[in-house]
């Protein structure tokens, strides 16, 4: 079986492979670059109107557009930069490199609905770009501008709990999510237990969201792709942003190293709460936290033809505390942080031929240590829990006409997982150092797809994806079809499909609700099963006067052997480190089924004066486990049937922006208590008399009653941000001051429930806490 | 504990605006039969709702209800003894046997109807083997404290799948209490033969025993009593889940307790027993 699917896969890639150039046809081809920056544009369209043929940069910002012999008018354009009209004479083996300026410098250009990429054009749906700036303009909690919490505002994405960057998509779980930094798996995205993300836009140059009809070059992720690529650095000039906030401060600079041919980019953020109170702390007992960030970039033009980049990220938080009080001390940290590196290196073949080859390390660690001294006597302990992977990536861009893009591609990943390790060591007792036990498994991924524009109303891209897997003599070979496609209607309209197999070979294993850096990523195996969805979906794309698109998409997604922890297994490790290693993961998962539907709603503006999004998502989602909830269906915690998320964003001049958000959603489903009851255990001791705290052989042993699992509804959740931002443009530097108000009508949204009990039942109260009333703060922003 | 800290500072903590669900109180019942033991014993209790005050119309136990066991050929009603102890009778009266499926009924004069059915494994708990190692780890003036490590093991039964529930007690005699013999339990085992069908089962455990001077006092010669139980699924999984089941963190995913009783909650359900006194 897995031989005819190989040969079959290996058919279809000659078959495309065979779609030939067009005789008397001429390539031009080249990178467009931004002029201030000289950094690479992805997404740029180059066309020739006469012609009706027209092409988009890759990511990498590489164009070839195939044209008869002879004079043609060819124009570039991409939203918010200048539009270039030239006449070009294709004779042969043209390879131009085109600068575009942003419009916003040129006072005559005027950003029109012709210059901007149009999404009833696109094949791909369920695809949505987060434009840079917006991050830099949504109020967000203490200030911190996050990419993840402005993916949350987004039709399809829900929020975990509040505060959270933790994001669920069209259903799927936290887990469910490919988050990249550069081609980069980054395995934990977040900040003080989900408060803040890793990403704060600085050093980012675009963010990408896939939440449906995902091409064949992604995979190992059920639910979502999250692709953000990090800024080249300013080829032409040095440049500088700083930043400092209630909680933190930043910094980003970045320049030529040599002109045309390299730069760099380092970006740094920390916070200083433990600085502030440290002074108020007594002598004898110390302790604080922090985070900090640190993304740094390097590129280097060899030749016309090849380039490489060096890029990194490298971040930690850290709890830590000391304490000494007569002979006694004791000192402790919980830490966890990422660190992801990548190398790559573009390629240009010719005119049709692109590649990118990368080499990426990334490595997710928690540690928790503590050391306790008395008198001469010790006891250490230190609990690591990590995953590494090393991976090799190569991807080949080929146009052979301007009616195909095809994308060839291969990845072989290693994965390194270390669930759980102990190291325990003493004075009083032998030094015990436990077996750090590794797992090593193997994913690999080939890929071939097709943007194929089949007439002038229908353009699909078609791909497959198999992918393998291997651990412990077992292995596994899957193939994965992706079609996405659009039909034209009118000039501005069009209606799209999609449908998309996916297959995922890690598992997070979280015995919260919440997302925490204590839960564990560990492998498929031959006793757990490696998770698959399936997704249709069906959209319509609408271009509206004013530059404002409307998408509207239906889908269904069904999603198999996910992975749940068992009910009562912990794997929380905090409390008890120690017991980690009695717990056997494999034993302690359950797998099931899951499915989710609904409907979304985006009215976007991108550009202009006022510019923002409404966001509205209707949708359910079931999962059912063998293990849980006596193999009955259930919602779990995240289902949400509404939610909501009005983005607007208005600038009055070039001195005074104003900016606000509204969410609302319904709220969690949770499982309430509902009443007590005893349920005796059966004592047999008690049986045989031997004691009297078991009456009658039952021992009272009261257990709440839930009802239904998961059949209670939160209050629903809403909240306004405000913000408004004042900038000021000085000599040498551009100042901003930020004044925003979270939670700006201070809505008591709640984050738990519990029960306070009275002397009678009808005294109890069902009592919630929240985390974040009103919160107003203020940062400075400089550029320079 | 800085985090922690801050977020209690921060937070804010008020009486929940949200309709909660009227609750009526459940019938909870809860009996485990054995041919090893003397006596079916069953307790009918009622469910206390949390928001709304019941006791008046729905008493915390059913002492007025007609419960009647059968084993499909003859059926037998099981009379109340006490108020607060419950239902009891004696196998002598209505034998208990291996490999038998009973049901139990329940009907309570306020129209409320409960059923239950179990069946009896027919297998005798298979002979095993016990053995305790105790040595002292630490001894100061606020008692002595002891390492425990024991390992129990004993060969499945082929053929059918089996669960097992172990519970081992300490016994001591309190002079505080002025109680001659109490059996703690210091450890409770749950072990089902899947994937080893037939073969032989091992349990290795670790715990600490601590004894206040002048208040328990080990018995010297018996010390610790082994009750094994070869069990059917509904007892099993009803025992599993009161063990692993945590009410306490909020942030964690509640979890609903194992119920087989049409009509209310609790077990119905039977076991086979085998013990061993150190």
């Amino acid at each position: 079986m897995k031989h005819k699917l190989i040969i079959s896969f290996l058919f279809a890639i000659s078959c495309i492979l065979k779609v030939q150039a067009q005789n008397n046809y001429i390539t031009l081809s080249g990178i467009i670059k931004e002029k201030e920056s000289g950094e690479t544009l992805p997404g740029v369209s180059i066309s020739c109107d006469s012609l009706k043929a027209g092409v988009q940069t890759n990511a990498y910002g590489f164009y070839s557009l195939s044209l008869p012999k002879g004079k043609h008018r060819i124009k570039i354009s991409a939203l918010g930069f200048s539009k270039i009209d030239t006449l070009i004479n294709f004779t042969d083996g043209l390879r131009i490199d085109f600068v575009v300026e942003q419009g916003i410098k040129l006072k005559e250009v005027v950003v029109s609905a012709e210059e901007k990429k149009k999404i009833s054009e696109e094949s791909q749906m369920s695809v949505i770009n987060i434009p840079i700036q917006q991050i830099k303009d949504i109020p967000a909690l203490m200030g911190e501008k996050d990419v993840l919490k402005v993916i949350q505002l987004m039709p399809g994405v829900q929020k975990g709990s509040e505060g959270s960057s933790g994001i669920y998509v069209r259903g799927g779980g936290p887990d469910q999510n490919l988050i990249i930094l550069d081609d980069a798996t980054v395995y934990n995205a977040y900040h003080l237990f989900g408060f803040f993300s890793l990403f704060n836009g600085d050093a980012l140059k675009s963010v990408e969201l896939v939440k449906g009809g995902f091409p064949a070059s992604y995979g190992g992720r059920l639910s979502s792709v999250i692709n953000m690529q990090m800024k080249e650095g300013n080829q032409e000039k040095f440049h500088g942003e700083a930043g400092i906030g209630l909680i933190s401060s930043r910094l980003v600079l970045e320049g030529p190293l040599l002109k045309k041919k390299s730069s760099f980019l380092v970006s740094a953020r920390r916070t200083y709460i433990d600085a502030f109170i440290y002074p108020f702390l007594p002598p004898d007992q110390k302790g604080g936290y922090y985070f900090y960030d640190l993304n740094a970039k390097l590129n280097y033009t060899l030749t016309d033809k090849d380039r490489v980049y060096l890029s990194g990220y490298f971040g930690k938080d850290k709890f830590y505390f000391n304490s000494k009080s007569d002979g006694y001390a004791m000192k402790g940290n919980l830490n966890w942080g990422n660190a992801t590196g990548t190398l790559r290196w573009n390629h240009i073949y010719n005119g049709k031929w692109f590649s990118n080859t990368s080499a990426i390390f990334t490595n997710y660690q928690l540690g928790i240590g503590s050391r306790e001294e008395f008198d001469s006597s010790y006891f250490d302990l230190q609990f690591i829990s990590a995953i590494r992977d090393y991976t090799i990536k190569h991807d080949f861009d080929y146009f052979p006409n301007n009616k195909h893009h095809i994308r060839i591609g291969a990845t072989t990943i290693y994965h390194r997982f270390r669930p759980s390790a102990v190291v325990v060591e003493g004075s009083d007792a032998a030094s015990n150092k436990s077996k750090v036990k590794s797992i090593f498994s193997n994913e690999s991924g080939i890929y071939i797809e097709d943007d194929w524009k089949i007439n002038g109303r229908i353009k699909a891209n078609v791909g497959l994806r198999f992918s393998h897997y291997f651990i412990n003599n077992k292995s596994f070979l899957k193939p994965e079809p992706r079609v996405s496609a659009r039909y034209t209607i009118t000039e501005n309209s069009s209606i799209k499909a999609s449908y998309a197999l996916m297959n995922q070979y890690l598992h997070l294993l979280s015995s919260t609700g919440v997302s925490l850096p204590t839960d564990l990523w560990v492998p498929a195996t031959a006793n757990l099963k490696p998770m698959q969805s399936q997704q249709w979906a069906l959209g319509w794309a609408q271009e509206l006067p004013k530059n404002i698109n409307l998408t509207i998409e239906g889908y269904y997604k069904k999603m198999n052997d996910i992975s749940f922890y068992k009910e009562g297994a912990s794997f929380l490790l905090i409390d008890d480190p120690e017991g980690s290693e009695a717990i056997n993961w494999e034993k302690n998962i359950t797998q099931g089924k899951g499915w989710s539907y609904g409907g979304e709603i985006l009215l976007q503006k991108e550009k202009g004066k006022w510019n923002g999004w409404i966001g509205y998502t209707l949708s359910w989602t079931y999962v059912q486990f063998d293990s849980i909830n006596f193999g009955k269906k259930f919602f779990p915690r995240y289902d949400r049937r509404h939610d909501i998320s009005i983005v607007n964003i208005y600038k009055f001049n070039d001195h005074i922006k104003l900016s606000c958000t509204w969410v609302y959603g319904t709220g969690n489903a949770i499982t309430l208590p509902l009443a007590q009851y005893n349920a005796a255990p059966h004592n047999p001791a008690g049986v045989d008399g031997y004691s009297e705290q078991s009456f009658f052989g039952f021992n009272s042993n009261f257990r709440n009653d839930y009802g239904e699992k998961n059949g209670f509804r939160m209050a629903p959740y809403h909240r306004l941000d405000v913000g408004i931002q004042f900038t000021k443009v000085k000599k040498r530097y551009t100042r901003t001051f930020e004044l925003s108000f979270y939670n700006a009508y201070n809505r008591w949204n709640p984050f738990f429930y519990y029960i306070e009990r009275g002397e009678t039942t009808t005294q109890n109260k069902l009592m919630q806490i929240t985390l974040f009333p009103i919160l107003p703060s203020v940062s400075w922003s400089w550029k320079f | 504990m800085l985090f922690i800290s801050t977020v209690i500072f921060t937070s804010c903590r008020k009486e929940a605006n949200v309709k909660i669900p009227e609750t009526e109180p459940k019938p909870v019942l809860v009996c485990f039969i054995s041919p090893e033991d003397s006596v079916i014993r069953v307790k009918l209790t009622n469910s206390i709702p949390l928001y709304t005050d019941n006791s008046k119309k729905y008493p915390y136990e059913i002492s007025n209800a007609e419960i009647t066991i059968s084993n499909g050929n003859n059926s037998k009603r099981i009379p109340l003894i006490h108020d607060t102890i419950g239902y009891q009778l004696s196998i002598g009266e209505f034998p208990i046997q291996a490999g038998v499926t009973y049901t139990l009924e329940v009907k309570i004069p306020d129209g409320r109807y409960l059923t239950a059915k179990t069946t009896v494994p027919k297998d005798n708990f298979p002979s095993f083997n016990f053995k305790i190692e105790k040595t002292l780890f630490d001894s100061s003036e606020f008692g002595v404290e002891y390492d425990l490590l024991y390992e129990l093991s004993w060969n499945d039964i082929p053929g059918t799948p089996n669960f097992y529930r172990g519970v081992i007690y300490n016994l001591y005699s309190d002079s505080i209490l002025g109680v001659d013999t109490i059996a703690t339990p210091f450890n409770e085992l749950f072990e089902s033969d899947e994937g080893k069908d037939g073969g032989n089962i091992e349990i290795k455990g670790q715990t600490k025993l601590f004894y206040i001077p002048g208040g328990s006092v080990p018995i010297n010669s018996s010390n610790y009593i082994t009750y094994l139980m070869l069990c059917n699924k509904e007892y099993f999984d009803y025992h599993k889940d009161l063990y692993t089941n945590n009410d306490i963190n909020p942030f964690a995913e509640s979890k609903i307790n194992y119920s087989n009783i049409e009509g209310g909650i609790g077990c119905f359900s039977a076991y086979r027993l085998a013990k061993k006194r150190f």
